[in-house]
């Protein structure tokens, strides 16, 4: 068993053989842990969505023609897991400056200043963007997140969602449009 | 003045140098694998909940069957009221089975189609 590819251990299993499925799940839940919390808050339901992302993956197993590498087709598995997930728990809250924490408004208010106090501006920073990503509809927070915080490419995500390339660029352009929108109206007379 | 396009490029820079959270909780995978042990007993039990689904149906198909059997039935007993033919006996298309001949000579068609003219 060890040492086997990925392609001898998917033989394996399709053979009959569950077993071999676990070695590929300690190799991809790492990656598949990463992804799912770039768009789930809470751990239950991180977890909850690399166990989906497992079962479907073990369940469609014999549908991978083996023609792209299975990590490819483990994220594209991964990613409409998430999909899924953030159209079932869409939240769409509306808030303004006044729900900022003193950490998120006191990014707004230095911003472009170096501090020292690194680690401190980045989680504010994330927790803003966090804020402004609840905002959009699913497949734009999912477009905004691969392109502008993993930095794929337009070519790969295209490939993992099944959108058109230009498609891709239009979403992300309107979902940019909005998050600026949202920003302006935390502090107008700051920023415009 | 501070464009909001910098502020949102320079939130998003700031949070892509947070490295990404890729840890994993302790032993996660034996739980994913416990799950697919499971799955088999769930599609078993799928196959048996079809196959009692199955064997519900078999009496309403009977009842269905004996109706139309009836149905098909009333007309020849001289009802008649539901053909136009009034009492007559409902038309049956009569085929006459093959003579033995001819059998003979479509079997030895497949078998020699010279012998045809014989």
């Amino acid at each position: 068993m060890r040492g086997a590819t990925d392609k001898e251990l998917i033989a394996e299993v399709l053979e009959g053989n569950p077993e071999s499925f676990e070695p590929l799940v300690v190799k991809y839940q790492p990656r598949v842990f990463a992804i799912a919390r770039r768009y789930a808050r809470r751990e239950d339901e991180v977890e909850d969505i690399v166990q989906t992302v497992f079962m479907k993956a073990y369940s469609k197993l014999s549908s991978y023609r083996g023609d792209a590498p299975f990590e490819h087709w483990l994220m594209r598995t991964a990613t409409f897991t998430c999909y899924d997930f953030l159209r079932k728990h869409q939240r769409n809250r509306e808030w303004n400056a006044t729900d900022l924490s003193t950490e998120e408004n006191e990014w707004l208010e230095n911003v472009g200043e170096d501090t020292t106090e690194k680690e401190a501006n980045q989680s504010a920073a994330k927790a803003l963007v966090d804020r402004l990503l609840e905002s959009l509809k699913p497949d734009d927070r999912m477009i905004i997140t691969m392109l502008d915080l993993e930095q794929k490419s337009v070519k790969e995500i295209a490939k993992l969602t099944d959108f058109t390339e230009s498609n891709v660029k239009v979403r992300a352009h309107r979902a940019r449009d909005k998050m600026k929108k949202i920003l302006a109206t935390l502090a107008p007379e700051k920023y415009l | 003045m501070k464009k909001i396009e910098d502020i949102l490029e320079r939130l998003l820079a700031e949070t892509r140098e947070i490295p990404a959270n890729d840890r994993v909780p302790y032993a996660f995978e034996k739980r994913i694998m416990a799950h697919i042990k499971e799955a088999p007993a769930t599609l078993a039990d799928a196959w048996s909940v079809w196959a009692q689904s199955l064997w519900k149906a078999v009496v309403p198909c009977l009842a269905v069957l004996v109706m139309v059997a009836v149905w098909m039935k009333a007309p020849a007993d001289g009802s008649g009221a539901t053909t136009p033919q009034g009492n007559a006996a409902p038309a049956v298309a009569n085929f006459e089975a093959p003579g033995e001949e001819d059998l003979e000579s479509i079997v030895m068609l497949a078998i020699d189609p010279d012998s045809t003219g014989e």
